[in-house]
């Protein structure tokens, strides 16, 4: 259905007017929580997220769950009521909540400098204000930007985007063209991907597929994706070096 | 799991004793400089979700800040309801036409409004149309801290017997109003101040889509959300508003407002008191109902006399306690016992209740955030041309942020500080509001968190290179 208006086969646009390897609009702010040990509040397109870290703290159950020499990382995600079109109520074992959380955990959990904080738990609570597809790429963007808020150190960013293909549009294969980051009409008609790097190079750190394709098709989606997340810590990167030189500029003057 | 409400560091005896002193004083002495009705500063915002028929999101100067989105879905009513309906109904119905004209008929004035309620205030209505959730981090759905809360302010909400007959559209169908109310830090203080400041503000907010479908028809809507109207109309015969409710403290005779977590570890007692507004632009009281102070849980001090860590043998249990009971309560801590006076809690009521009393303080400061705005986009629209350019600059240099219209309601602290002026300038006059809306939409662009922002705009007003940190954590 988003790919069914002549506009597509025409001048190669999508729905909302943009090309095969255009991002939605990326909006980011850090720190807007001041209760919080770290915050940061994300927009991809439609999608917007909140994120709020607290830690690392000391775990609950002492020496039964700190017998790890690492930091805990647990997550939990709230999505709101009001996030869809039709209000919907979403308990808190919702399996696909239950996967988004474990990935979430377990890309940070390789990534963060864990090893610093033996016995003590980092817990990140996301909040999903309004969903239009990539939910995931934004919630581990905004886990991100939360995490080194809260000063956790870590080797580099991971940021995540999805990307999808033409393919089941396209009668002719060699026409399918890869898609980056697809909104929520996108993402319920066509076959996707959410894919996290680590950093600008090209090291895969999550990639999560839920529907299925031709695998001809991966490659070029899996370059997309790739390329998309580049774009992504660039944004990223200058939110974060924004709100720094504005603490130095308010601490020094 | 996050830390929770009850595991923050408490407060020792000689702190809590020495709150409690500066506390009963005449004026008392707040810890931030308060005066006892003053309320802190707060951020706050409308229709921040685009997807919600109503939203607002409010940011307390202690951080925690809330969302609540309000939901309006099309539910069909149970049949054997048609059996009751008289005739004389059908004919008052027929008179006022679909659900939503009496609202946008301004000029009808008195009159129709009273048919109006007549045939809408029978009872149409149903409670359970209004759906209200809670979430807070850290605690499960079905915990105690959500439950009471969302009775709570549920309960303020349905009790003037308004809103639900708001939400009938026919005899078939009716809305369903889900209120989902997000409170996004864990609870530092008692939530129940700000989540019902907030729920206030976005069902002041929340829209209904305009009604075409004449009776009993399958209801159709119009498609241009602009046509929508407001839950709550704002005519000039001020209908009911939304009910909000404030915490109230007291410590010996005062009475004190907007209580801080440190306040609240010392009261004597604490009220939480719910008002409406009739129509008569009066304050209607909802309800009230008694908090269990935190000071209850609080230890009592030790006194030296037997204190055996001074050195001497400790007197036994029963001695101890005698000479506990016996010793003046200023020189040391003791939780407080027993309940409070009568007198005390009509004092405390009228206090909100009464006419230019706090009640109606908070009620027009939240007003008057819709106010600004509206007054802003209004220049804008009137090619009020100074203000009209003046915003387009501040439009042009200003990076959009998350909070895009930021309306800071100005708290009097400042005024406190001048001079003690009178404290209960809420809302300055329209020039001064929009003025500070530009100052406002500049500093939010460079400074993001709420503590910067804060203190940018204390500083601006009050005209001080530094202003002091009284408040601020």
């Amino acid at each position: 259905m988003p790919l069914d208006t002549s506009s597509y086969a025409l001048a190669h646009l999508r729905l909302d007017g943009r090309r095969w390897n255009e991002l939605r609009r990326l909006h980011a702010q850090t720190s807007t929580q001041a209760a919080a040990d770290g915050s940061s509040y994300l927009e991809m397109g439609n999608t917007k997220v909140i994120c709020t870290v607290a830690g690392p703290a000391e775990s609950r159950k002492g020496g039964g769950g700190g017998g790890n020499a690492e930091a805990k990382i647990e997550v939990e995600i709230g999505i709101a009521g009001f996030s869809g079109v039709e209000r919907k109520r979403r308990g808190k074992g919702d399996k696909r909540t239950s996967e988004m959380r474990h990935t979430i955990a377990s890309a940070f959990s390789a990534n963060l400098f864990a090893h610093l904080y033996p016995h003590s738990t980092i817990t990140v609570n996301l909040h999903v204000l309004s969903q239009d597809g990539s939910l995931l790429a934004a919630c581990l963007n905004a886990t991100t930007l939360a995490l080194i808020d809260a000063g956790i150190p870590m080797s580099d960013y991971i940021v995540a985007c999805t990307a999808g293909s033409t393919a089941s549009y396209a009668s002719n294969d060699e026409d399918a063209d890869p898609l980056l980051d697809l909104n929520g009409l996108e993402e319920q008609e066509l076959p996707f991907l959410t894919v996290g790097t680590l950093g600008a190079g090209e090291k895969v750190s999550v990639l999560i597929m839920e529907t299925r394709m031709q695998m001809t098709r991966l490659e070029a989606m899996l370059a997309a994706g790739v390329d998309g997340c580049r774009q992504i810590r660039s944004i990223l990167d200058g939110v974060v070096r924004a709100h720094g030189k504005a603490v130095l500029d308010s601490a020094i003057s | 799991m996050p830390p929770q409400y009850s595991t923050a560091l408490p407060l020792s005896p000689a702190e809590l004793s020495y709150l409690h002193t500066s506390l009963s004083f005449d004026p008392p002495i707040r810890p931030d400089g308060r005066t006892a009705t003053q309320f802190r500063p707060l951020i706050a915002e409308t229709d921040v979700l685009p997807s919600a028929n109503g939203s607002a999101r409010i940011c307390f100067a202690d951080g925690t800040e809330a969302v609540v989105g309000v939901k309006c879905e099309v539910e069909r009513s149970p049949s054997d309801r048609s059996i009751l309906r008289s005739k004389e109904d059908d004919v008052k119905r027929l008179v006022t036409g679909g659900g939503d004209e009496e609202m946008r008929d301004e000029s009808s004035g008195g009159e129709d409004d009273e048919v109006g309620n007549g045939s809408r205030g029978r009872g149409e209505g149903r409670n359970e149309w209004v759906e209200m959730a809670i979430e807070i981090p850290g605690y499960r759905d079905d915990d105690a801290l959500p439950v009471f809360l969302s009775a709570m302010i549920t309960e303020a909400l349905v009790s003037d017997g308004e809103l639900k007959n708001r939400l009938y559209i026919n005899q078939r169908f009716h809305w369903r109003l889900y209120i989902d109310i997000l409170l996004l830090s864990s609870p530092l203080s008692y939530p129940l101040p700000l989540l019902s400041l907030t729920t206030h503000l976005a069902l002041l907010r929340t829209r209904l889509p305009a009604l075409v479908s004449e009776k009993d028809e399958d209801p159709h809507f119009n498609d241009d959300w602009e046509a929508a109207t407001l839950l709550y109309p704002q005519s000039d015969q001020t209908t009911t508003r939304p009910p909000v409710t404030l915490l109230v403290m007291s410590v010996g005779d005062n009475i004190i407002f907007d209580p801080s977590k440190d306040e609240l570890a010392v009261a004597d007692a604490v009220l939480t008191v719910s008002i409406g507004k009739t129509p008569s632009s009066g304050l209607r009281l909802l309800s009230v109902r008694t908090v269990d102070p935190p000071s209850r849980l609080t230890a009592p001090g030790v006194p030296n006399s037997t204190n055996s860590a001074n050195g001497d043998t400790a007197p036994p249990m029963q001695e101890a306690l005698m000479l506990r009971e016996a010793m003046d309560e200023h020189s040391l801590w003791r939780p407080p016992r027993g309940g409070m006076k009568r007198a005390l809690v009509g004092r405390m009521i009228k206090m909100v209740v009464d006419k230019n009393g706090v009640g109606e303080e908070v009620l027009e400061g939240l007003e008057g955030v819709d106010k600004a705005l509206e007054e802003c986009i209004t220049a804008i629209e009137a090619k009020d041309t100074e203000t009209a350019k003046q915003w387009e600059q501040e439009r042009e240099t200003y990076t959009p942020t998350t909070i895009d219209e930021l309306i800071v309601m100005l708290n009097p602290i400042n005024t406190a500080l001048n001079g003690g002026r009178s404290s209960r300038v809420w809302m300055r006059t329209k020039d001064d509001v929009l003025n500070l809306k530009h100052r406002v939409v500049r500093r939010i662009a460079a400074s993001d968190t709420i503590n910067n922002f804060l203190m940018d705009m204390w500083a601006a007003e009050v005209h001080r290179a530094s202003p002091s940190e009284v408040w601020l954590n």
